[in-house]
Protein backbone atom coordinates (compact mmCIF):
# COMPACT_ATOMS: atom_id res chain seq x y z
CA UNK A 1 0.00 0.00 0.00
CA UNK A 2 2.61 2.49 1.22
CA UNK A 3 4.54 1.61 -2.30
CA UNK A 4 1.24 1.72 -4.89
CA UNK A 5 0.33 5.65 -4.27
CA UNK A 6 4.90 5.89 -3.15
CA UNK A 7 4.77 8.14 0.29
CA UNK A 8 8.60 7.30 -0.23
CA UNK A 9 8.47 10.02 -2.98
CA UNK A 10 7.96 12.70 0.17
CA UNK A 11 9.57 10.40 3.40
CA UNK A 12 12.04 7.90 3.82
CA UNK A 13 10.29 5.04 5.54
CA UNK A 14 11.54 1.69 6.79
CA UNK A 15 11.50 -1.15 5.10
CA UNK A 16 11.28 1.05 1.78
CA UNK A 17 14.27 1.61 -0.17
CA UNK A 18 13.19 3.49 -3.00
CA UNK A 19 12.49 6.00 -3.69
CA UNK A 20 13.91 7.91 -0.27
CA UNK A 21 12.17 11.57 -0.54
CA UNK A 22 12.90 14.23 1.53
CA UNK A 23 10.33 16.70 1.21
CA UNK A 24 8.46 15.38 3.81
CA UNK A 25 10.06 14.37 7.88
CA UNK A 26 11.49 10.91 7.48
CA UNK A 27 8.69 7.81 9.56
CA UNK A 28 11.26 5.88 11.21
CA UNK A 29 11.01 6.01 15.03
CA UNK A 30 7.98 7.99 14.34
CA UNK A 31 5.81 5.84 16.50
CA UNK A 32 6.94 7.77 19.52
CA UNK A 33 7.11 11.21 18.77
CA UNK A 34 4.43 12.95 20.86
CA UNK A 35 2.56 14.90 18.18
CA UNK A 36 1.62 14.08 14.84
CA UNK A 37 3.00 16.70 12.56
CA UNK A 38 3.26 18.69 15.81
CA UNK A 39 -0.53 19.30 16.31
CA UNK A 40 -2.32 15.96 16.55
CA UNK A 41 -2.21 13.31 19.45
CA UNK A 42 -0.52 10.15 18.11
CA UNK A 43 -3.43 7.70 18.22
CA UNK A 44 -3.97 4.82 15.25
CA UNK A 45 -7.76 7.24 14.61
CA UNK A 46 -5.58 10.65 14.02
CA UNK A 47 -2.83 9.27 12.16
CA UNK A 48 -5.23 6.93 9.86
CA UNK A 49 -7.45 10.39 8.84
CA UNK A 50 -3.88 11.82 9.08
CA UNK A 51 -2.51 10.04 5.98
CA UNK A 52 -5.23 10.10 3.99
CA UNK A 53 -6.41 13.60 3.94
CA UNK A 54 -3.83 15.76 6.00
CA UNK A 55 -5.16 18.92 5.15
CA UNK A 56 -8.78 18.27 6.32
CA UNK A 57 -6.87 16.65 9.56
CA UNK A 58 -4.51 19.36 10.42
CA UNK A 59 -4.86 22.27 8.80
CA UNK A 60 -2.18 24.13 7.31
CA UNK A 61 -0.28 20.69 6.90
CA UNK A 62 1.96 21.00 3.85
CA UNK A 63 1.52 17.00 3.15
CA UNK A 64 -1.10 16.59 0.65
CA UNK A 65 -4.33 14.37 0.48
CA UNK A 66 -3.53 11.23 -0.51
CA UNK A 67 -5.65 9.01 -2.99
CA UNK A 68 -6.51 6.15 -0.97
CA UNK A 69 -9.67 4.74 1.21
CA UNK A 70 -10.46 4.96 4.74
CA UNK A 71 -9.93 1.28 5.18
CA UNK A 72 -6.64 1.95 3.58
CA UNK A 73 -5.57 4.86 5.36
CA UNK A 74 -5.86 2.23 8.71
CA UNK A 75 -3.29 -0.42 6.72
CA UNK A 76 -0.90 2.14 6.34
CA UNK A 77 -1.40 3.29 9.95
CA UNK A 78 -1.09 -0.31 11.55
CA UNK A 79 2.54 -0.30 8.89
CA UNK A 80 3.90 2.83 10.34
CA UNK A 81 3.35 1.87 14.01
CA UNK A 82 3.95 -1.68 13.44
CA UNK A 83 7.72 -0.48 12.63
CA UNK A 84 10.61 -1.80 14.39
CA UNK A 85 12.54 1.07 15.37
CA UNK A 86 16.28 0.81 14.30
CA UNK B 1 15.80 -0.03 -4.56
CA UNK B 2 12.78 -2.10 -3.53
CA UNK B 3 10.22 -4.54 -4.26
CA UNK B 4 7.10 -3.68 -5.81
CA UNK B 5 7.83 -0.29 -7.37
CA UNK B 6 7.59 -0.37 -11.38
CA UNK B 7 11.13 1.31 -13.23
CA UNK B 8 12.71 0.96 -16.56
CA UNK B 9 16.07 1.30 -15.14
CA UNK B 10 15.21 -2.31 -12.86
CA UNK B 11 13.41 -3.92 -16.16
CA UNK B 12 16.11 -3.43 -17.96
CA UNK B 13 19.49 -4.58 -15.77
CA UNK B 14 17.28 -7.23 -13.70
CA UNK B 15 14.95 -10.21 -14.10
CA UNK B 16 15.18 -13.57 -14.59
CA UNK B 17 16.09 -14.56 -17.05
CA UNK B 18 18.96 -11.71 -17.61
CA UNK B 19 16.88 -9.47 -20.51
CA UNK B 20 20.60 -9.72 -22.33
CA UNK B 21 20.03 -13.29 -22.91
CA UNK B 22 15.74 -12.93 -23.19
CA UNK B 23 15.88 -11.35 -26.75
CA UNK B 24 12.58 -10.31 -27.72
CA UNK B 25 13.48 -9.02 -31.47
CA UNK B 26 15.44 -10.22 -33.93
CA UNK B 27 18.38 -7.66 -33.31
CA UNK B 28 18.55 -8.85 -30.22
CA UNK B 29 18.56 -12.32 -31.30
CA UNK B 30 22.35 -12.15 -32.91
CA UNK B 31 23.96 -10.39 -29.29
CA UNK B 32 22.31 -13.10 -27.47
CA UNK B 33 23.85 -16.16 -29.44
CA UNK B 34 26.92 -14.25 -29.78
CA UNK B 35 27.22 -13.49 -25.95
CA UNK B 36 26.16 -17.26 -25.57
CA UNK B 37 29.10 -18.04 -28.19
CA UNK B 38 31.84 -16.09 -26.10
CA UNK B 39 30.95 -17.17 -22.53
CA UNK B 40 31.00 -20.56 -24.22
CA UNK B 41 34.29 -20.43 -25.66
CA UNK B 42 35.53 -18.74 -22.18
CA UNK B 43 34.57 -21.57 -20.34
CA UNK B 44 36.15 -24.04 -22.58
CA UNK B 45 40.18 -21.46 -22.71
CA UNK B 46 39.41 -21.31 -18.60
CA UNK B 47 39.18 -25.02 -18.50
CA UNK B 48 42.01 -25.61 -20.53
CA UNK B 49 44.08 -23.23 -18.47
CA UNK B 50 43.20 -25.03 -15.36
CA UNK B 51 44.32 -28.10 -17.01
CA UNK B 52 47.85 -26.89 -17.84
CA UNK B 53 47.87 -25.79 -14.63
CA UNK B 54 47.35 -28.59 -12.52
CA UNK B 55 49.69 -30.39 -14.88
CA UNK B 56 52.36 -27.88 -14.98
CA UNK B 57 51.97 -28.32 -10.62
CA UNK B 58 51.34 -32.23 -10.08
CA UNK B 59 51.36 -33.59 -13.78
CA UNK B 60 53.84 -36.62 -14.87
CA UNK B 61 57.03 -35.35 -15.43
CA UNK B 62 56.89 -36.06 -19.15
CA UNK B 63 54.30 -33.87 -19.75
CA UNK B 64 55.39 -31.21 -17.74
CA UNK B 65 58.34 -31.01 -20.01
CA UNK B 66 55.95 -30.76 -23.25
CA UNK B 67 54.48 -28.11 -21.40
CA UNK B 68 57.18 -26.08 -20.76
CA UNK B 69 58.68 -26.75 -24.28
CA UNK B 70 58.99 -24.04 -26.83
CA UNK B 71 56.80 -25.64 -29.12
CA UNK B 72 54.03 -25.23 -26.52
CA UNK B 73 54.27 -21.51 -26.22
CA UNK B 74 54.39 -21.82 -30.26
CA UNK B 75 50.95 -23.53 -30.35
CA UNK B 76 48.88 -22.85 -27.39
CA UNK B 77 49.97 -18.97 -26.69
CA UNK B 78 50.14 -18.14 -30.71
CA UNK B 79 48.71 -20.21 -33.29
CA UNK B 80 45.69 -21.45 -30.86
CA UNK B 81 44.83 -17.47 -29.94
CA UNK B 82 45.05 -16.31 -32.81
CA UNK B 83 42.64 -19.06 -35.14
CA UNK B 84 40.01 -18.51 -32.14
CA UNK B 85 40.02 -15.09 -32.25
CA UNK B 86 40.34 -14.52 -35.62
CA UNK B 87 37.48 -17.09 -35.82
CA UNK B 88 35.56 -15.51 -33.49
CA UNK B 89 36.20 -12.05 -35.03
CA UNK B 90 34.64 -13.10 -38.53
CA UNK B 91 31.50 -15.28 -36.61
CA UNK B 92 30.77 -12.08 -34.75
CA UNK B 93 30.79 -9.50 -37.69
CA UNK B 94 28.77 -11.91 -39.88
CA UNK B 95 26.66 -12.63 -36.95
CA UNK B 96 25.12 -8.68 -36.64
CA UNK B 97 25.90 -7.35 -40.01
CA UNK B 98 21.48 -7.73 -39.46
CA UNK B 99 21.97 -4.66 -37.23
CA UNK B 100 23.66 -2.52 -39.80
CA UNK B 101 21.47 -3.29 -42.60
CA UNK B 102 20.74 -0.17 -44.86
CA UNK B 103 17.67 1.28 -43.87
CA UNK B 104 15.17 1.38 -46.30
CA UNK B 105 13.04 4.41 -46.21
CA UNK B 106 10.05 2.38 -45.34
CA UNK B 107 10.68 2.03 -41.83
CA UNK B 108 9.18 3.98 -39.14
CA UNK B 109 11.19 6.82 -37.59
CA UNK B 110 11.58 8.13 -33.89
CA UNK B 111 14.01 10.44 -33.26
CA UNK B 112 15.40 10.32 -29.57
CA UNK B 113 17.41 12.69 -28.04
CA UNK B 114 19.62 12.15 -25.11
CA UNK B 115 19.62 14.69 -22.47
CA UNK B 116 20.89 15.33 -19.26
CA UNK B 117 19.36 13.61 -17.52
CA UNK B 118 16.54 11.95 -19.35
CA UNK B 119 15.14 11.66 -23.26
CA UNK B 120 13.42 13.43 -25.92
CA UNK B 121 11.16 11.55 -27.92
CA UNK B 122 9.79 12.47 -31.53
CA UNK B 123 7.67 10.50 -33.32
CA UNK B 124 8.53 11.59 -37.13
CA UNK B 125 6.31 11.34 -40.20
CA UNK B 126 7.78 10.03 -43.56
CA UNK B 127 8.87 13.61 -44.66
CA UNK B 128 10.65 13.95 -41.19
CA UNK B 129 8.34 16.20 -39.59
CA UNK B 130 7.18 15.73 -35.85
CA UNK B 131 4.13 14.66 -35.44
CA UNK B 132 4.44 13.93 -31.89
CA UNK B 133 6.61 14.95 -28.76
CA UNK B 134 6.99 12.77 -26.02
CA UNK B 135 9.56 11.74 -23.57
CA UNK B 136 11.08 8.69 -21.73
CA UNK B 137 9.61 6.49 -23.33
CA UNK B 138 9.29 4.83 -26.94
CA UNK B 139 6.06 2.74 -28.20
CA UNK B 140 7.17 0.53 -31.18
CA UNK B 141 4.72 -1.74 -33.31
CA UNK B 142 4.88 -5.35 -33.30
CA UNK B 143 7.55 -7.18 -35.90
CA UNK B 144 7.78 -4.13 -37.76
CA UNK B 145 11.40 -2.17 -38.15
CA UNK B 146 11.31 1.07 -36.99
CA UNK B 147 15.01 3.35 -37.32
CA UNK B 148 15.66 5.53 -34.17
CA UNK B 149 17.77 8.53 -34.68
CA UNK B 150 19.63 8.72 -31.93
CA UNK B 151 21.05 12.63 -31.26
CA UNK B 152 22.56 13.97 -28.35
CA UNK B 153 22.01 17.48 -27.02
CA UNK B 154 24.56 17.97 -24.66
CA UNK B 155 27.04 14.69 -23.62
CA UNK B 156 27.90 11.52 -24.69
CA UNK B 157 25.16 8.65 -23.67
CA UNK B 158 24.08 5.62 -24.99
CA UNK B 159 20.99 4.24 -25.76
CA UNK B 160 20.02 1.10 -24.61
CA UNK B 161 17.10 -1.88 -24.15
CA UNK B 162 18.73 -4.72 -23.75
CA UNK B 163 15.55 -6.86 -24.67
CA UNK B 164 15.75 -5.15 -28.38
CA UNK B 165 19.62 -3.98 -29.38
CA UNK B 166 23.09 -3.76 -28.32
CA UNK B 167 23.89 -0.23 -27.36
CA UNK B 168 24.21 2.67 -29.22
CA UNK B 169 26.07 5.62 -28.44
CA UNK B 170 24.22 9.22 -28.59
CA UNK B 171 26.83 11.72 -29.96
CA UNK B 172 26.64 15.63 -29.74
CA UNK B 173 26.88 16.66 -33.19
CA UNK B 174 25.97 13.28 -34.89
CA UNK B 175 22.85 10.57 -35.73
CA UNK B 176 23.10 7.38 -34.96
CA UNK B 177 20.69 5.34 -36.80
CA UNK B 178 19.42 2.09 -34.73
CA UNK B 179 17.19 -0.65 -36.24
CA UNK B 180 15.23 -2.08 -33.87
CA UNK B 181 12.13 -4.58 -33.96
CA UNK B 182 10.31 -6.17 -31.45
CA UNK B 183 8.95 -10.05 -32.16
CA UNK B 184 7.03 -9.88 -28.90
CA UNK B 185 4.57 -7.60 -27.43
CA UNK B 186 5.25 -6.22 -23.53
CA UNK B 187 6.68 -3.66 -21.41
CA UNK B 188 10.50 -3.55 -21.77
CA UNK B 189 13.20 -1.15 -19.73
CA UNK B 190 15.82 0.83 -20.77
CA UNK B 191 19.23 2.61 -19.75
CA UNK B 192 21.53 5.47 -20.26
CA UNK B 193 25.10 2.81 -20.70
CA UNK B 194 27.08 5.72 -21.20
CA UNK B 195 28.63 7.59 -17.91
CA UNK B 196 27.17 11.65 -18.69
CA UNK B 197 27.13 12.78 -15.31
CA UNK B 198 25.22 13.93 -11.96
CA UNK B 199 22.47 11.31 -11.97
CA UNK B 200 23.18 9.06 -14.81
CA UNK B 201 22.28 6.13 -13.14
CA UNK B 202 19.08 7.46 -12.30
CA UNK B 203 18.49 7.85 -16.60
CA UNK B 204 15.97 4.70 -17.89
CA UNK B 205 13.50 4.81 -20.05
CA UNK B 206 10.19 2.41 -20.92
CA UNK B 207 9.60 0.64 -24.33
CA UNK B 208 6.47 -0.52 -24.69
CA UNK B 209 5.59 -2.84 -27.85
CA UNK B 210 2.20 -3.05 -28.99
CA UNK B 211 0.04 -4.83 -31.63
CA UNK B 212 0.32 -3.37 -34.68
CA UNK B 213 -3.22 -2.07 -34.91
CA UNK B 214 -3.25 -0.64 -31.68
CA UNK B 215 0.21 0.83 -32.12
CA UNK B 216 -2.05 2.93 -35.62
CA UNK B 217 -4.59 3.58 -33.36
CA UNK B 218 -2.41 5.03 -30.51
CA UNK B 219 -0.09 7.30 -33.36
CA UNK B 220 -3.01 8.64 -34.73
CA UNK B 221 -4.33 9.34 -31.45
CA UNK B 222 -1.50 11.27 -30.43
CA UNK B 223 -0.98 12.95 -33.47
CA UNK B 224 -4.55 14.29 -33.45
CA UNK B 225 -4.36 15.42 -29.69
CA UNK B 226 -0.61 17.27 -30.72
CA UNK B 227 -1.75 19.31 -33.58
CA UNK B 228 -5.00 20.55 -31.93
CA UNK B 229 -5.08 23.89 -30.35
CA UNK B 230 -6.07 24.10 -27.16
CA UNK B 231 -8.52 27.29 -26.82
CA UNK B 232 -8.33 30.34 -24.72
CA UNK B 233 -9.48 29.44 -21.08
CA UNK B 234 -9.91 25.90 -22.00
CA UNK B 235 -8.18 23.40 -19.80
CA UNK B 236 -6.09 21.09 -21.74
CA UNK B 237 -5.97 17.48 -21.50
CA UNK B 238 -8.93 15.44 -20.44
CA UNK B 239 -9.81 17.09 -16.75
CA UNK B 240 -13.63 15.26 -16.77
CA UNK B 241 -11.31 12.02 -16.66
CA UNK B 242 -9.23 12.14 -14.07
CA UNK B 243 -9.54 9.27 -12.10
CA UNK B 244 -12.49 10.01 -9.46
CA UNK B 245 -12.32 6.80 -6.69
CA UNK B 246 -15.99 7.81 -4.74
CA UNK B 247 -13.82 6.90 -1.41
CA UNK B 248 -11.05 9.60 -2.74
CA UNK B 249 -10.85 12.71 -0.87
CA UNK B 250 -12.04 14.88 -3.70
CA UNK B 251 -10.49 18.13 -3.35
CA UNK B 252 -8.13 18.75 -6.20
CA UNK B 253 -8.95 20.42 -8.90
CA UNK B 254 -7.26 20.24 -12.77
CA UNK B 255 -8.31 23.30 -13.75
CA UNK B 256 -6.46 25.62 -10.76
CA UNK B 257 -3.55 23.17 -11.12
CA UNK B 258 -3.55 24.45 -14.97
CA UNK B 259 -3.36 28.00 -13.48
CA UNK B 260 -0.49 27.17 -11.32
CA UNK B 261 1.02 25.66 -13.55
CA UNK B 262 1.39 29.06 -16.11
CA UNK B 263 1.65 31.11 -12.61
CA UNK B 264 4.55 28.70 -11.36
CA UNK B 265 7.21 28.62 -14.14
CA UNK B 266 6.29 25.16 -15.10
CA UNK B 267 5.64 26.24 -18.68
CA UNK B 268 8.83 27.88 -18.98
CA UNK B 269 10.40 24.68 -18.79
CA UNK B 270 7.59 22.27 -20.12
CA UNK B 271 5.47 22.03 -23.42
CA UNK B 272 1.60 21.20 -23.82
CA UNK B 273 0.98 21.14 -26.86
CA UNK B 274 -2.04 23.70 -27.91
CA UNK B 275 -0.95 25.86 -25.60
CA UNK B 276 1.52 28.85 -24.47
CA UNK B 277 3.25 26.16 -22.35
CA UNK B 278 6.32 25.45 -25.00
CA UNK B 279 9.09 25.43 -22.71
CA UNK B 280 11.62 23.18 -24.41
CA UNK B 281 14.08 22.54 -21.45
CA UNK B 282 12.32 19.56 -20.00
CA UNK B 283 9.91 16.57 -21.16
CA UNK B 284 7.45 17.34 -22.54
CA UNK B 285 4.00 17.03 -20.54
CA UNK B 286 1.30 16.43 -23.13
CA UNK B 287 0.92 12.69 -22.24
CA UNK B 288 2.31 13.02 -18.78
CA UNK B 289 -0.75 11.72 -17.78
CA UNK B 290 -0.23 8.15 -18.87
CA UNK B 291 2.98 8.38 -19.01
CA UNK B 292 4.64 5.03 -18.13
CA UNK B 293 7.24 6.52 -15.41
CA UNK B 294 8.18 9.56 -13.82
CA UNK B 295 11.62 10.90 -13.75
CA UNK B 296 13.24 9.36 -16.45
CA UNK B 297 12.34 5.55 -16.23
CA UNK B 298 12.45 5.64 -12.66
CA UNK B 299 9.45 6.34 -10.61
CA UNK B 300 6.05 4.57 -11.32
CA UNK B 301 3.34 7.31 -11.97
CA UNK B 302 0.30 8.55 -9.85
CA UNK B 303 -0.73 11.19 -7.41
CA UNK B 304 2.12 10.23 -4.75
CA UNK B 305 5.30 10.67 -7.13
CA UNK B 306 3.23 13.21 -9.41
CA UNK B 307 3.21 15.55 -6.05
CA UNK B 308 6.46 14.23 -4.69
CA UNK B 309 8.37 14.97 -7.92
CA UNK B 310 7.06 18.26 -8.08
CA UNK B 311 7.56 19.30 -4.39
CA UNK B 312 10.89 17.18 -3.98
CA UNK B 313 12.88 15.79 -7.11
CA UNK B 314 16.32 16.93 -6.18
CA UNK B 315 15.71 14.98 -3.17
CA UNK B 316 14.51 12.07 -5.36
CA UNK B 317 16.97 12.58 -8.35
CA UNK B 318 19.71 14.75 -7.13
CA UNK B 319 21.20 17.24 -9.58
CA UNK B 320 18.54 17.00 -12.27
CA UNK B 321 17.39 20.08 -13.84
CA UNK B 322 14.00 20.80 -12.51
CA UNK B 323 14.41 22.39 -9.45
CA UNK B 324 12.21 21.39 -6.40
CA UNK B 325 8.99 23.46 -5.47
CA UNK B 326 9.12 23.13 -1.98
CA UNK B 327 7.47 26.13 -1.52
CA UNK B 328 4.24 25.20 -3.09
CA UNK B 329 1.35 24.20 -0.51
CA UNK B 330 -0.15 20.73 -0.21
CA UNK B 331 -3.26 22.28 -1.88
CA UNK B 332 -1.41 23.53 -4.71
CA UNK B 333 0.65 19.92 -5.41
CA UNK B 334 -2.76 18.33 -5.01
CA UNK B 335 -4.13 20.80 -8.34
CA UNK B 336 -1.40 20.76 -10.06
CA UNK B 337 -1.29 16.92 -9.98
CA UNK B 338 -4.51 16.28 -11.02
CA UNK B 339 -4.14 18.49 -14.00
CA UNK B 340 -1.23 16.51 -14.79
CA UNK B 341 -2.90 13.35 -14.71
CA UNK B 342 -5.46 14.43 -16.94
CA UNK B 343 -2.68 15.35 -19.83
CA UNK B 344 -3.57 12.07 -22.03
C1 LIG C 1 3.77 15.31 -1.60
C2 LIG C 1 4.63 14.80 -0.58
C3 LIG C 1 4.05 13.79 0.43
C4 LIG C 1 3.50 12.56 0.16
C5 LIG C 1 3.26 11.90 -1.22
C6 LIG C 1 3.22 11.97 1.44
N1 LIG C 1 3.56 12.83 2.46
FE1 LIG C 1 3.39 12.49 4.48
N2 LIG C 1 4.08 14.35 4.87
C7 LIG C 1 4.47 15.27 3.91
C8 LIG C 1 4.81 16.52 4.58
C9 LIG C 1 5.30 17.78 3.87
C10 LIG C 1 4.60 16.30 5.97
C11 LIG C 1 4.78 17.30 7.12
C12 LIG C 1 3.34 17.79 7.33
C13 LIG C 1 3.09 18.66 8.53
O1 LIG C 1 3.97 18.76 9.36
O2 LIG C 1 1.96 19.18 8.58
C14 LIG C 1 4.15 14.93 6.12
C15 LIG C 1 3.84 14.34 7.35
C16 LIG C 1 3.48 12.99 7.50
C17 LIG C 1 3.27 12.33 8.77
C18 LIG C 1 3.45 12.95 10.11
C19 LIG C 1 4.89 12.79 10.50
C20 LIG C 1 5.26 13.31 11.88
O3 LIG C 1 6.42 13.09 12.23
O4 LIG C 1 4.39 13.85 12.58
C21 LIG C 1 2.93 11.03 8.49
C22 LIG C 1 2.63 9.94 9.47
C23 LIG C 1 2.90 10.90 7.05
N3 LIG C 1 3.25 12.09 6.47
C24 LIG C 1 2.59 9.71 6.38
C25 LIG C 1 2.48 9.62 5.01
C26 LIG C 1 1.98 8.43 4.33
C27 LIG C 1 1.58 7.14 5.00
C28 LIG C 1 1.98 8.71 3.00
C29 LIG C 1 1.50 7.80 1.83
C30 LIG C 1 0.08 7.49 1.91
C31 LIG C 1 2.48 10.07 2.82
N4 LIG C 1 2.78 10.59 4.08
C32 LIG C 1 2.65 10.70 1.59
C33 LIG C 1 4.56 15.08 2.54
C34 LIG C 1 4.07 13.96 1.87
C1 LIG D 1 14.15 24.92 -15.03
C2 LIG D 1 13.28 24.15 -15.87
C3 LIG D 1 12.08 23.45 -15.21
C4 LIG D 1 11.03 24.03 -14.51
C5 LIG D 1 10.82 25.48 -14.18
C6 LIG D 1 10.13 22.93 -14.21
N1 LIG D 1 10.63 21.75 -14.68
FE1 LIG D 1 9.71 19.94 -14.57
N2 LIG D 1 11.34 19.08 -15.40
C7 LIG D 1 12.47 19.74 -15.85
C8 LIG D 1 13.46 18.78 -16.28
C9 LIG D 1 14.84 19.10 -16.84
C10 LIG D 1 12.88 17.50 -16.07
C11 LIG D 1 13.55 16.15 -16.32
C12 LIG D 1 14.29 15.77 -15.08
C13 LIG D 1 14.99 14.45 -15.19
O1 LIG D 1 14.31 13.42 -15.27
O2 LIG D 1 16.23 14.44 -15.15
C14 LIG D 1 11.55 17.73 -15.53
C15 LIG D 1 10.64 16.70 -15.23
C16 LIG D 1 9.33 16.93 -14.85
C17 LIG D 1 8.33 15.88 -14.70
C18 LIG D 1 8.56 14.40 -14.96
C19 LIG D 1 8.35 14.11 -16.41
C20 LIG D 1 8.75 12.71 -16.79
O3 LIG D 1 8.33 12.25 -17.84
O4 LIG D 1 9.49 12.06 -16.06
C21 LIG D 1 7.18 16.49 -14.31
C22 LIG D 1 5.85 15.82 -14.03
C23 LIG D 1 7.46 17.91 -14.19
N3 LIG D 1 8.79 18.13 -14.54
C24 LIG D 1 6.54 18.86 -13.78
C25 LIG D 1 6.87 20.19 -13.52
C26 LIG D 1 5.97 21.13 -12.86
C27 LIG D 1 4.56 20.82 -12.40
C28 LIG D 1 6.65 22.31 -12.77
C29 LIG D 1 6.19 23.62 -12.12
C30 LIG D 1 5.79 23.50 -10.73
C31 LIG D 1 7.97 22.10 -13.39
N4 LIG D 1 8.06 20.82 -13.82
C32 LIG D 1 8.92 23.09 -13.53
C33 LIG D 1 12.65 21.10 -15.90
C34 LIG D 1 11.82 22.02 -15.29
CU1 LIG E 1 23.97 8.56 -18.88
Amino acid sequence: MIERVSCGSCHVIPGVDWPRGRAGPSLEGFDDAGLLAGALPNTPANLAAFVRDAPAAKPGSTMPAMPITAAEAQDVAAYLYGMKDE
Amino acid sequence: MSKGQASGIMEALWGWPPPVLDPAGPYASSVTTLAWGLLIMGLAVTGVVIAALYVAIKGPERWRRKLGGEKAVWIGGIAFPAVVLTGLLVWGLALTTSLTEPITGREARVRITGEMWWFRVEYLDSAGRVIVRDANELHLPLDRPVVLELRSADVIHSFWVPHLSGKKDMVPGRINLLRVEASRTGRFGGVCAEYCGGPHALMGFVTEVHEEADYDRWLAARAARQAQPVAAGAIPGRPGEVVRDPAEPQRYDPARGWALFRDTGCAACHRIAGTEANGLAGPDLTHVGTRLSLGAGILPNHRGTMMGWVADSQSIKPGNRMPSYDRLSAEELGHIAAFLEAQK
